[in-house]
């Protein structure tokens, strides 16, 4: 299935929108209520918490994790691959989709690659929290010193200074090349000093032809620029592991194994995202079943594609007859992280079946408990495949398992706060859904609706 | 007027002066020069002080390593006969008890509500004047009594000078392990009290009935070096020289090629009956084979009629008989405590006889050299004194060193009759059991702070050099003793020292240098004695005969007590605590337990059959029974051992106050009978029959190698098995012939061009062949490089810092029955310094790295702590600074500062010792010569009593260890990974056949 085939028949007859309502409803989202800064206010404290704990980390060194010889990463690594693995759909959506012209990722591509930009931005902080001394995060960037000190470009944790900055900076152009005209709406809309900011950085955009030609062009090269950022992100990551001579590791298919991964479970995210978000801000109209729908069969198709990469690594461990392989794999269905190993079965493979039934499809509970299933099988995926390989490696006399502290939890917990602490101010101070583009399709949808008629009458 | 030249002059001189005083740093710490310079202090360059260990009685030669004025290693004395340099686990952690931060700082005195204050030295003299002068004058000096640990040479003859004039009788020197059935049989068989001579290195064929002589048993560095001797001349077409019986399968035990696993008790049946088959197949000497009395002594004990009481096939015992007369000279060992019950005495004797019969005295067994264990007395006498003490007639008791109260039975009474004593005088320098008993405490000296001598045997003399002052105020116990002595008036004259090394001259002036190097003047003799660590001669061997030993001869059913169908208990001695005079010592902890892998804590071993009868899992806690006492202690299964007993280690914790001691584990000397053997006069350490209770309880014991044993997945173990990794490390003699070297040579293709090594190119050779896994190494490594000790609770979170390991690999024994292999491999791993270093591409700042001698080099400075190193590492050994980790003081005072600290966050691993690396090649820089082979050793391969470990430069053509990196037995770990390591292990050979097949 070619991701252009999930374009709708443009049969939909246009909605009573008016360019002027978009704007009301939308920019009615950006009035804070009660529910807004509750929620704030428990991800600052959450966040003040993760920050304590590693402040504990800082001053007592990694032993207050419980990582151990021979399992030196655990929870943060896995945490940091699964951030990034989220950011990967919002790209997905805002530029491979608009790339491949399907025009339904109009209403939620905002929210996607804003997400993407956060899920960067906490991914971001896990590589120098993990750090023994994380105060000298900057050795591993190749700046030029008296010392002629200098990276070791074999390493792919190097790589991964690179994929990540560029993604983030990519991204984050990507995502307010995209804000501009909805910032002139602000602006247009805005008094006094918050007015004065929209000005500024809507660049003083007046909505002229030749604006909307640059605008357009540019949003294109991005969106070209950003694609391959969306296999390349993903594959430096995935060999951080198969670069390792891990059993459980190292492996050729880990490139795409962990893309796949990483657009499933950023699918999942935006799902647990939207749902919640387009009901409390009452944007039903805009995020339609129709969108949630159509990201539930990219669900289906990425989950798939992992579920045959996990059926391939183990046919792999037992087809190469290699023993420290074939222990590592054994020792997942069977050993220390067996019933991770399970819930990550279940809610990776088997929950998304459910997803080809259009009775769930439609149904939006169940979606999102699908939804948050996936994301939590995906952290558990990324965490078998990294405590679980190193808990099993050559040497037999130092096996042994892990166990995350209570420091590592803490710290998963506050990403998740310090995630939706970006999403809150974002939904708060910058349209949810991208006016220019919605307004566009209103448009286009009016002309096809007109063209249709036409082919009719005559 | 200024010129122009001439303000720039003032300007630029004045201005850099400015600057300079700048760089100076506020706090900045203040290096203080000597006034006057100690003539051997130079900072900076280590000076080595020879001196003796007295860890333990066998009395090695040691070297101090002393920085700036403070020792921070010991090693081997290479011109000590004992040891020739090597020391094992407990010798290298003499620095431990050295630094003991729980150690006595001054003396106490045990005021009037019974706590330990502490008063000044002269107080404290002037106390134990004024008691001996009462004591004097009341004429009561006859009831003062002297405890304490082996003592030869001037202190002998000083603390018997000193007990004479006093007027008492009582000194008893006492050890732990006094091997009183053995001193006896030799004086019964041969007419020659003590304990004879063994020259493992001649035997052809060794049998041990129990004794550990690799561990603790009499002289475990010299027997070690002995062993590796005899096991490196043997022909490798009959690899299996060395068998061991016993109900424990203990460290030597796995040593061994075959072990026998035996019913309790029953040692001596088979001893006879091999003594029974050496006859009935014609194979005895001739001066044996004609005596009738051996004949009618062993008439009933033909294999046949053994074999139902212990379970050996007759077979095998034929067998025996063989090996030991085919070619002499051959060996038997006999008596350790876990073969120690009633019938000791005549165990060794049947021992002696076997010896005897084989053509084995006068070769690989000798007298004529005196022991100085032979002065022990027995624990029969010890038990006399504990009656005098019980009936009042011991006003004051000396306690010199030894932990009687924790050593000996607990219900001998000692600890009652302790209580009894009006004055007790300890002179231990750490708190122990004991001590908590006494009223006045004059810590000692370390032996590293006084002088002193030792002779262990007739033919050397140690002398002992204070390397370094006084960490504590302590006061040697022999200036004490001269101190009070001359504030008494009737003993005043008899001392009159100014202080004890005086008392050391004149001795080693009359008693050594007179006796022995009469032409040699004594401005020679001492700076001689002083170089080479004492004085050393031959003595002769003498001619024995053996008597007619079968009235002595008891051999019966054992009878041990205790409730029926009980197990039988064995006790023995710690391989790394003896009897538990060092269990303060934090090294001894960390490094795992050799057969056991167990760290901290005290245990009892279980076979897993008995434990899963009882549903016993590993640390679950049991209450052990005997009609003497009950104690709880977790449990440890352990499958090298007979079902039907049960095993404690002793000495691995203490109740007294002391830091590294839990004082959670109980004493097992309280389960055991408090009678003496009627014979031998020895403690009976086997026997009792303990009944075993589960309690609720459960202490889980930490053991850093979890594959072997009880893991929780036994069904992965079935596809990367046990067996296919130590087949891995054994070879047998039939594929040695067919190795083809060649085929080694042939490399994999790499992508990198292989590194260049063009001066040096350092690598290490290990013989699993001569590995007996004693751990020394491990302590070494402690020692010289600064390796944190972390504590049981980290250590049970998989945070142990060692940078060498031994992992033990073993096949699963069959069911103890018979005769069973038993060649577990030790396996040292440490950092293999590979070529292809998985850890090296993977480190994002370079901090580790390949350097141009071969080294895999670790930047603590550079290190940011990522740890991928560590997971990309297939063997496991970089370890991670989980936190900063500090020592108590003063035990810092003993880290090397060649070696710099880590702190949190850093990746650290083993690095061939670099400094040594260093200092050797410095070393020939200086002397304007290439580096030799040899130059440079690590610490790890310094002290390895079977040279196990062998280091050096592959670049240098026949080097020892170019020649062993090409050895037909070489091999690498995990060869298919094409890591290409710079470590080679040589393949331990194992026999090919059954022990009994033709």
């Amino acid at each position: 299935m070619s991701l252009s085939q999930l374009n709708p028949d443009n049969s939909k007859p246009p909605g009573a929108k008016t360019f002027h309502k978009v704007d009301q409803d939308v920019l009615r989202t950006l009035q804070p209520g009660a529910l807004y800064f509750s929620l704030l206010g428990v991800c600052l404290i959450l966040i003040a918490f993760g920050a304590w704990a590693w402040s504990q980390q800082v001053r007592h060194g990694l032993g207050v994790t419980g990582l151990k010889h021979p399992v030196m990463w655990g929870a943060y690594i896995t945490t940091f691959v699964f951030w990034v693995g989220i950011a990967h759909s919002g790209t997905l959506i805002s530029a491979i989709l608009f790339l491949f012209r399907a025009r339904w990722r109009a209403a939620i591509s905002r929210a996607s690659e804003a997400m993407t930009v956060f899920a960067v931005m906490t991914a971001g902080l896990f590589p120098i929290i993990h750090l023994g001394r994380p105060w000298l995060f900057y050795w591993l960037i190749p700046y030029p010193n008296e010392r002629t000190l200098w990276v070791n470009f074999r390493s792919p944790l190097v790589w991964d200074v690179f994929a990540v900055g560029t993604y983030f900076t990519v991204s984050a152009v990507f995502f307010y090349i995209g804000l501009i005209p909805d910032l002139a709406v602000l602006r247009d809309n805005a008094t006094g000093w918050k007015r004065r900011i929209f000005a500024i950085t809507s660049l003083g955009w007046s909505g002229t032809g030749r604006e909307w030609k640059h605008f357009s062009s540019a949003y294109l090269f991005l969106a070209a620029l950003a694609t391959p950022l969306v296999v390349s992100v993903h594959s430096i990551v995935s060999w951080d592991f198969a670069v390792a001579i891990i059993p459980g590791w190292h492996s050729t298919i880990f490139a795409p194994y962990f893309v796949a991964g990483a657009i499933f479970s950023g699918l999942a995210m935006v799902l647990s995202i939207l749902i919640p978000a387009r009901s409390i801000l009452k944007l039903e109209e805009y995020i339609t079943m129709w969108h949630l729908e159509n990201i539930s069969k990219l669900i289906i198709v990425s989950s798939l594609i992992v579920s045959y990469s996990y059926l391939t690594e183990f046919f792999f461990a037992w087809y190469s007859q290699n023993p420290f392989e074939q222990t590592v794999f054994l020792s997942r269905a069977v050993g220390d992280f067996a019933p991770l190993f399970w819930l990550m079965v279940m809610c990776n493979c088997l929950t998304p079946l459910l997803l080809f039934f259009k009775s769930v499809r439609c149904n939006t509970t169940i979606l999102f408990i699908v939804s948050i299933l996936i994301n939590i099988g995906m952290w558990t995926e990324r965490f078998v495949i990294i405590a679980g390989s190193l808990a099993r490696e050559y040497s037999r006399a130092s096996w042994d398992t892990y166990n995350p502290s209570w420091v590592e939890w803490s710290i998963l917990l506050a990403s998740f706060a310090w995630f939706a602490f970006w999403f809150l101010l974002f939904i708060r101070h910058l349209p949810a859904i991208p006016l220019a583009e919605v307004k566009e399709s209103i448009h286009r949808s009016f002309h096809d609706h007109l063209s249709n008629r036409q082919e009719k009458n005559l | 007027m200024i010129k122009r030249r001439d303000f720039l002059k003032t300007v630029g001189v004045s201005g850099s002066a400015a600057l300079m005083d700048a760089c100076t740093l506020e706090n900045s710490e203040k290096l203080v020069p000597y006034l006057v310079a100690p003539e051997d202090i130079v900072p900076g360059i280590p000076v080595y002080y020879t001196t003796n260990c007295r860890e333990c009685p066998a009395g090695c030669g040691m070297l101090a390593k002393t920085r700036e004025g403070r020792v921070i290693k010991v090693e081997g004395n290479p011109r000590h006969p004992l040891g020739e340099g090597k020391l094992c686990v407990r010798g290298q952690a003499a620095v431990q008890s050295l630094y003991n931060p729980d150690r006595f700082t001054g003396p106490l005195l045990r005021n009037e509500q019974g706590q330990l204050e502490p008063i000044e030295w002269d107080q404290a003299e002037e106390i134990l004047t004024a008691h001996l002068t009462q004591l004097l004058t009341n004429d009561k000096s006859q009831e003062i009594a002297w405890i304490g640990h082996l003592l030869t040479g001037s202190m002998e003859s000083l603390i018997r000078q000193w007990l004479q004039s006093l007027g008492s009788e009582h000194l008893l020197f006492y050890e732990t392990f006094q091997y009183e059935p053995l001193r006896q049989a030799s004086k019964i068989a041969f007419g020659h009290f003590g304990l004879p001579q063994y020259h493992l290195e001649k035997a052809e064929f060794l049998i041990s009935f129990g004794a550990n002589f690799l561990e603790t048993w009499r002289s475990n560095v010299e027997f070690t070096s002995a062993f590796h001797k005899m096991r490196s001349s043997r022909d490798p077409n009959t690899p299996d020289n060395f068998v061991y019986l016993g109900s424990r399968l203990s460290l030597t035990g796995s040593n061994a090629d075959w072990w026998i696993p035996l019913q309790p008790g029953t040692e001596i049946q088979l001893a006879l009956s091999i003594a029974h088959s050496i006859l009935e197949q014609g194979l005895a000497t001739e001066e044996t084979s004609n005596q009738a009395w051996i004949a009618s002594l062993l008439a009933p004990y033909s294999p046949e009629s053994t074999k139902e009481l212990t379970g050996v096939e007759t077979s095998t015992v034929r067998e025996l008989a063989q090996r030991l007369c085919k070619t002499p000279p051959s060996l038997a060992l006999g008596g350790e405590i876990n073969t120690s019950g009633e019938q000791a005495l005549s165990l060794e004797l049947a021992v002696l006889l076997l010896n005897a019969m084989a053509g084995n005295v006068g070769q690989t067994i000798t007298f004529g050299t005196d022991f100085a264990l032979n002065q022990l007395a027995s624990y029969q006498e010890i038990l006399n004194l504990v009656q005098e003490m019980h009936r009042g007639k011991i006003d004051t008791l000396f306690l010199h060193h030894g932990d009687p109260v924790f050593t000996l039975p607990t219900r001998s009474g000692f600890t009652e009759a302790l209580d009894n004593v009006p004055f007790v005088v300890s002179f231990s320098s750490l708190p122990d059991e004991t001590t908590a008993h006494a009223n006045l405490i004059l810590p000692d000296h370390h032996f590293l702070e006084s002088w002193g001598d030792y002779s262990p045997r007739s033919d050397l003399i140690s002398i002992q050099q204070p390397a370094m002052q006084p960490v504590f105020n302590t006061r040697s116990t022999a200036d004490v003793i001269i101190n009070v002595s001359q504030k008494i008036d009737r003993l005043a004259e008899q001392f009159t020292y100014s202080d004890y090394s005086e008392k050391l001259y004149s001795y080693w002036e009359s008693a050594v240098r007179k006796k022995s190097n009469k032409d040699v003047p004594w401005e020679e003799f001492w700076p001689g004695v002083l170089t080479n660590g004492g004085s050393f001669r031959e003595t002769a061997p003498v001619e024995v005969t053996l008597k007619d030993i079968s009235n002595n001869l008891q051999v019966g059913e054992e009878t041990l007590v205790g409730p029926e169908g009980g197990a039988s208990l064995i006790l023995y001695s710690s391989p790394h605590f003896f009897d538990g005079r060092n269990v303060n010592n934090p090294w001894l902890h960390e490094i795992p337990d050799p057969t056991t892998q167990l760290v901290w804590d005290s245990w009892v071993e279980m076979h897993p059959d008995t434990a899963l009868q009882l549903s016993l899992k590993e640390g679950d806690v049991v209450e052990l029974s005997s009609p003497y006492g009950t104690l709880k202690s977790p449990v440890h299964l352990y499958d090298g051992l007979h079902p039907n007993v049960v095993a404690m280690p002793l000495g691995r914790d203490k109740s007294a106050d002391l830091r590294y001691a839990s004082g959670k584990s109980e004493n097992p000397m309280q389960l055991i009978s408090p009678e003496a053997a009627t014979d031998s006069g020895s403690v009976l350490w086997r026997s009792v029959r303990v009944g075993i209770t589960k309690t609720p309880d459960h202490h889980p014991l930490v053991s850093l190698q979890l594959e072997n044993g009880e893991h929780p997945e036994e069904a992965l173990v079935s596809i990367q098995p046990v067996e296919s990794i130590a087949a891995a490390q054994r070879i047998q003699p039939s594929e040695l012939k067919e190795t083809d070297i060649s085929q080694k040579a042939h490399a994999p293709p790499d992508y990198y061009p292989p590194h260049d090594h063009p001066d040096h190119q350092w690598s290490m050779a290990i013989d699993l062949d001569a590995c007996t896994g004693c751990n020394a190494c491990a302590a070494a490594c402690y020692a010289e490089n600064n390796v944190p000790v972390v504590g049981k609770e980290l250590c049970s979170h998989g945070r142990e810092m060692s940078w060498i390991r031994i992992e033990r690999h073993k096949a699963p024994l069959v069911q103890a029955t018979d005769i069973v292999p038993s060649d577990g491999i030790s396996l040292p791993v440490l950092c293999q310094h590979c070529h292809n270093a998985p850890c090296e591409p993977v480190c994002p700042v370079f901090a580790t790295y390949h350097n141009p001698e071969g080294l895999n080099a670790q930047v603590y400075a550079r290190c940011v702590g990522t740890r991928y190193c560590s997971n990309n590492c297939p063997y496991k050994v970089r370890r991670f600074n989980w936190h900063t980790f500090t020592v108590p003081e003063p035990l810092q005072l003993q880290l090397n500062p060649d070696v710099t600290t880590r702190t949190a966050g850093i990746m650290e691993k083993c690095t061939f010792c670099v400094q040594r690396i260093q200092e050797g090649k410095n070393r020939a820089r200086r002397e304007n010569r290439e580096i030799h082979d040899g130059d440079v050793t690590p610490a790890c391969a310094q002290t390895c009593p079977t040279e196990a470990i062998v280091f050096g430069d592959i670049n240098v053509p026949d080097s020892r260890i170019a020649l062993l990196a090409e050895h037909p037995r070489g091999y690498h770990i995990l060869e298919p990974l094409n890591t290409r390591p710079a470590v080679t292990y040589l393949k331990k050979l194992v026999p090919e056949k059954a022990f009994a097949e033709d």
